[in-house]
């Protein structure tokens, strides 16, 4: 995100091409979440993700400032938190099934 | 692993620090690329020498399909009018409300025959309105809180 956003404010990447990127990275995210939530808890996961929600929170905050439109205008304020939290979820769902398929 | 961490955090404070210019950016360009919800025809612009480009205050007025925003510089009242063409006209009232105006992005200064096309922000007060010549070319970028 920070580099998208350095090269946005350079001007070398258009304000909506670095939209649909800031959208796929909030996605990929989630999915990286989830095996560092639900691995061993080590405190060097959390300090990795703490930034992650800190930087999310902050983002969703300015988000009113988009133009409505789509799933950020269905859910004003919360639009990145709640592709963030889908995309944890799923990604969840499919470690803990790939972990218990190498169990078993 | 630690590496990761530091890299992280000062990512996370420079995106921070980055953000407010970032979404200004973004929004202006996601304005321009979405179809309009109305479009406004200028037909008065008075004393604009300068272009606001931070948030300035100044009071929004209309009646009937006309409105226009007004602002002090310099000692003058600028002055821009538009006529409702499409769509609805800006959600702002009384006449006379405090607002906030700010040019995002400009290639010129408005002038009267051109057109503003609005887009809603997600914030249920703010409005961008997309400066545009005859042949649809964009101008400008405008953005229009009102300021309660």
């Amino acid at each position: 995100v920070a580099l998208v956003m350095h090269f946005t404010l350079t001007r070398a990447l258009s304000g909506e091409f670095a939209y649909w990127c800031t959208v796929l990275l909030v996605v990929s995210a989630g999915m990286m979440s989830a095996p560092t939530l639900f691995s061993p808890p080590l405190v060097v996961h959390l300090l990795i993700l703490v930034p992650v929600w800190l930087f999310g929170a902050w983002f969703s905050l300015l988000s009113p400032w988009f133009p409505s439109f789509g799933i950020f205008g269905f859910f004003p304020w919360v639009g990145a938190f709640l592709l963030y939290l889908c995309s944890l979820i799923v990604a969840g769902i499919v470690w803990d099934w790939a972990r218990r398929r190498g169990r078993a | 692993m630690w590496l990761t961490v530091a890299v992280a955090w000062v990512s996370m404070f420079y995106a921070i620090a980055k953000s407010r210019e970032f979404v200004v950016i973004v929004g202006a360009s996601l304005a321009q690329s979405l179809p309009p919800e109305a479009e406004y025809r200028i037909t008065r612009v008075e004393n604009l020498q300068e272009l606001p480009i931070v948030r300035t205050g100044g009071r929004f007025h209309k009646a009937g399909n006309r409105q226009r925003i007004e602002w002090q510089q310099a000692g003058q009242r600028v002055v821009v009018e538009w006529a409702v063409v499409r769509g609805k006209g800006l959600l702002i009232h009384p006449s006379g409300e405090s607002i906030l105006v700010r040019v995002v992005e400009s290639k010129r200064v408005p002038q009267q025959g051109m057109t503003f096309h609005m887009r809603r922000m997600i914030y249920p007060l703010g409005y961008y309105l997309i400066l545009r010549d005859s042949g649809g070319e964009t101008l400008g970028v405008w953005e229009l809180l009102w300021h309660t």
